[in-house]
């Protein structure tokens, strides 16, 4: 039974598009892109054990690949998301190999710190990022003949990269590589004793993130159309880590569903009271309290099933 | 009545109480639409633009409440929507306010970033939207029909200040404001006349956003022996930044000037007699003597306890802009052909003084002043000292 | 000469400006383990707090006395409800929940205060310039110095030299000996996170005439503390000290020097620092 719950989800998630207005298309697209990002950081934070706080610059690198390419070049938006994983991908890379040299909170400082650096380049070259105002005017690419303008296209895509990012992470997690992962988490130095390059397999994991951020930021490129500073504000980084957390560390699915959680309450309870921020503050706190595995984890604790 | 409550009001109370005064025995026949005209107002309620914002929706209201929330025969509701000054929430919540509540019309966007995130969407889906706040230029630059703007383009009053600097001040200024793009750009508008008049910039000075203590800018100054500064912040930084330039003795001995949003009324209580002696230029002033403006104030302060600022009378005149044009169009906004006539063809005798648009780019035509920061009636006020009247955006372009 | 004596104080300013809000978050983290992300928050709250007694008070003194209470009492309480039971489950919870109180924090003092930017005025003694040879100092600024060096001494006495100190020291260093030696931990970690955001309150009320009140000062101090904290080293309180005067230094003369590469500058730094120094630049290594 349980073996069909991921696929009745993905079922009913495939058919929304038929019940939802243009607006809750939208809304749910954006909770699917930012899905993607989250997954990605819970494989540092979850899995390897690197509590990583500058996540937004690999997610914003892509995005503004996709969206200055094509509004001063005129490349294709395709071409845009490929470059733009790549360039996120080899910033990891970069990124990573300095960073896993410390750990704990230095390590959270460093990657904020390489992430505020990415922020400011993009403040200060105005001439290619428009800095503050940011720069629109993408022209969407074309996907089986129907343009990416189309919310339920759009919606499509970043459904089938979300479906694509779970089966893989879901491999990965379970592949031998993924047992690495977890034991460098639990514990270091015994996976080290044990003979592993551990350093190796932190960086591995470190770009691997970085290119599922990178999927995710180019595909919010291609959403909005639309790219400023904002999108790799240190902020973008705390967010993230707070939808990880909220929806629980350490799983596949629960990233995605505390990427929900999180857009949800940001998007729709700013339009009921002015006094949100009150209520998001307040059910961080809940969450913590009374559910120390996130929602997700929760979910499976009561369930009886294991990760 | 709950619209009375110049704070905190939550989106359902609001429209409770437009509601509310939609079934006054004094509302006018139901015009051939019927329906209630929606508009979204979208705008930063949050972060340091927050006053702001409430101030423009707070003219907005005054207006509306003037005529008992009846516009062309359709009763009046305001959705409210908070872009957090953020581009990415902005057009977030545009697409929530266009898509999902269906307004007739959507107003407001204080924040220049916010605004230029949101125009590919409304040009794409022809949204109508009349900003009511932001003045970066770009934003008309390509004119289209479903786009107006009540409150100013940069051009307007930074072509006024750099002509009163050059002819009261000197020939040699420097130039100081926040490393950002609407902080760059101000600085080029004023540099852009100030030169062509035979002025000479010797020094700029551009902060990093976020800098809350201006010391270090403020000894560079210092060191530079300038007799004359124009300089450009906002909100929190205008605070900051004019009561360091007093605390440093700078006041005595560089002329300070800027355009007027640095001492409007959301900050000079704050800035105190810091502020005293600076000139600056904008489209309005609290103390300007007309027959609107004692009315529209009056009103005010008897609503909201207190002083309009600028925004408070962008908001009204935006309210006024949409009565009038309403009423020209008997309530029909169906058709955007007839609307955008309607709307271009608005006069007003605002508060700020006669208003018009220009039919080509829909920005305002407006009188500038040129204010100087008094204590006025036992209160620190901008007092007019010049007039400029009928300043178009395009008119300063030659 | 006298430009660079004179960015010399500023850098100073800042400094002590930092270490007044990183004092607090060292030594919170060093004693309990605690990321406390909501400490800027207090911050804030000092900064207002201070700003409604001046104006009923009508008086500066009584608004930085007074300012730190709020703060004191909140931050007990908070420890106690919500903190305490999270000491065993690792710096990622606390960050949420620390993160949540930030939110809480900013939502409440919009409430009271309303989202205006207000100011504050400073008493007429300290009000003005004074002029040390060719250098243009306004006395408050160097009253702000003068707080901070106070504040690090008596600080340091504390810890240093009385038996309340010995006993934080040893609960630093090993909590469960310190335990077992007698010393109440708990009661010593609720009074640290205490006192640690009534300082970053004062702070907050002693900054107000300098860089205002408004709502968003939280978030703006609470970075540069943080970086402040891991160049100095965490848990040190002259860690702290030394890292707010190096942080206020670099920045200030890379703003007045390198004004092209100023945003870039500290974070550079702090990552330099952190590969070649992961402990912390002021901390004497330990065995």
């Amino acid at each position: 039974m349980t073996r069909f719950a991921p696929l009745a989800a993905a079922a009913l998630l495939a058919l929304a598009p038929a019940v939802l207005g243009n607006y809750g298309i939208g809304l749910l697209t954006e909770c699917l892109i930012f899905a993607i990002f989250a997954m990605s950081l819970d494989l540092l934070i979850g899995y390897t054990g690197l509590l990583s706080f500058g996540h937004a610059a690999f997610f914003g690198l892509s995005a503004y690949a996709v969206v200055t390419l094509n509004v001063h070049l005129g490349v294709n938006g395709w071409l845009g998301l490929g470059a733009g994983i790549v360039l996120s991908t080899m910033f990891a890379v970069l990124v990573g190999a300095v960073s896993i040299r410390v750990s704990g909170i230095a390590f959270l400082m460093v990657t904020l710190a390489f992430a505020q650096l990415v922020f400011s380049a993009a403040l200060k070259w105005r001439d290619v990022t428009g800095g503050t105002d940011g720069l629109g005017g993408l022209v969407r690419p074309r996907l089986f003949g129907s343009s990416l303008d189309n919310r339920v296209t759009m919606f499509y895509l970043a459904f089938a990269c979300l479906v694509a990012s779970v089966w893989a992470l879901r491999r990965l997690v379970a592949a031998p590589l993924g047992s690495v992962f977890i034991g460098i988490k639990e514990n270091a130095a015994r996976m080290h004793a044990l003979g592993y390059k551990v350093q190796r397999f932190r960086l591995l994991s470190f770009t691997i993130a970085g290119a599922f951020a990178g999927l995710a930021g180019g595909l919010y490129g291609l959403f909005n159309g639309y790219i400023s500073t904002d999108a790799l504000n240190w902020s973008v980084s705390g967010d993230v880590v707070i939808m990880v957390i909220l929806g629980g560390a350490g799983t596949i699915v629960g990233p995605a569903i505390g990427a929900a959680i999180f857009l949800v309450m940001k998007d729709v309870v700013s339009s009921w009271t002015d006094h949100w921020m009150f209520l998001i503050g307040a059910v961080f706190i809940a969450c913590v309290m009374v559910l120390p595995q996130g929602v997700w984890g929760a979910v499976l604790q009561v369930t009886g099933r294991r990760r | 009545m709950v619209t009375d409550t110049p704070r905190g009001i939550t989106r359902r109370t609001w429209l409770a109480g437009a509601a509310a005064a939609g079934t006054l025995p004094a509302r006018a026949v139901l015009a051939q639409s019927g329906k209630p005209l929606r508009i979204g107002l979208l705008n930063s309620f949050s972060g340091i633009f927050a006053v702001l914002g409430e101030d423009n929706l707070n003219g907005m209201s005054l207006s509306f409440a003037q005529d008992d929330w009846q516009a062309g025969g359709r009763h009046v509701e305001i959705i409210k929507e908070d872009d957090q000054i953020n581009p990415q929430i902005g057009l977030q919540k545009l697409k929530k306010l266009v898509e999902s509540d269906k307004v007739d019309m959507v107003v407001g966007i204080q924040a220049s970033n916010v605004a230029m995130a949101v125009l590919d969407y409304v040009r794409a889906n022809k949204v109508f939207f009349i900003c009511s706040g932001a003045g970066t230029s770009g934003l008309t630059r390509n004119p289209m029909p479903n786009l107006f703007r009540t409150s100013f383009s940069s051009p307007q009053a930074s072509a006024v200040i750099a002509k009163w600097v050059l002819d009261n001040v000197g020939p040699e200024t420097m130039c100081m404001s926040a490393d950002y793009a609407g902080g760059r750009d101000t600085i080029s508008e004023f540099k852009r006349f100030y030169v062509k008049q035979g002025g000479r910039v010797s020094k700029e000075i551009y902060a990093p956003l976020g800098t809350s203590d201006f010391s270090v800018y403020l000894a560079d100054l210092q060191a530079a022996n300038g007799k004359s500064l124009y300089a450009f912040y906002a909100g929190s930084d205008a605070v900051r930044f004019v009561k360091q330039y007093a605390e440093y003795g700078l006041k005595d001995k560089i002329r300070l000037s800027c355009l007027g949003f640095m001492v409007e009324s959301d900050v000079l209580p704050a800035q105190g007699d810091a502020a005293l002696g600076i000139v600056s230029s904008l489209h309005y002033a609290d103390t300007l003597d007309n027959p609107a403006n004692k009315a529209f104030v009056a009103a005010y302060r008897t609503k909201y306890k207190k002083f309009p600022s600028v925004y408070s009378e962008y908001g009204y005149v935006t309210g006024e802009v949409i009565k009038q044009a309403m009423k020209t169009l008997g309530g029909d906004t169906s058709q955007l052909g007839k609307l955008e006539e309607a709307v271009a063809s608005v006069k007003l005798d605002a508060p700020r003084g006669p208003f018009a648009f220009n039919p080509v780019s829909h920005n305002p035509i407006e009188n500038e002043y040129v204010r100087v920061v008094a204590e006025v009636d036992g209160r620190l006020a901008n007092k007019v000292i010049s007039t400029t009247p009928n300043v178009s955006d395009t008119a300063l372009d030659a | 000469m006298h430009f660079l004596i004179t960015q010399v104080l500023n850098g100073l300013v800042s400094g002590m400006i930092l270490f007044l809000t990183a004092a607090g978050l060292s030594l919170i983290f060093g004693l309990m383990n605690v990321v406390n992300v909501a400490h800027g928050s207090f911050f804030m709250l000092g900064a207002f707090v201070g700003l409604s007694v001046q104006q009923f008070t009508g008086s500066f003194w009584a608004a930085l006395l007074l300012a730190p209470l709020p703060a004191l009492l909140l931050g007990a309480v908070m420890e106690r409800v919500f903190i305490r039971p999270l000491y065993r489950r690792g710096h990622l919870d606390q960050v949420l929940l620390t993160f949540g109180f930030t939110f809480v924090f900013v939502d409440a003092v919009r409430w009271l205060w309303g989202s205006g930017i207000s100011s504050v005025s400073v008493p007429p003694v300290l009000d003005g310039i004074v002029r040390l040879g060719g250098i243009v100092v306004p006395k408050y600024r160097l009253f702000l110095i003068f707080v901070g060096l106070l504040l690090a001494l008596v600080l340091w006495l504390v810890i240093e030299r009385t038996r309340l100190g010995a006993m934080v020291r040893a609960s630093v260093d090993d909590a469960p000996t310190a335990e077992g030696m007698g010393i109440n931990v708990p009661l010593l970690q609720s009074s640290v996170f205490a006192a640690g955001v009534g300082i970053a309150a004062l702070g907050g009320a002693v900054a107000a005439p300098i860089i205002g009140v408004y709502t968003g000062m939280d978030i703006e101090i609470l970075i540069p503390a943080f970086i402040v904290v891991v160049i100095g080293g965490m848990g040190s309180l002259s860690g702290a000290f030394f890292g707010s005067v190096f942080v206020g230094l670099a920045d200030t003369l890379g703003r007045s020097y390198l004004p092209g590469l100023s945003l870039f500058l500290v974070y550079v730094v702090m990552i330099v620092v952190l590969l070649t120094r992961p402990a912390g630049l002021f901390v004497a290594r330990r065995s």
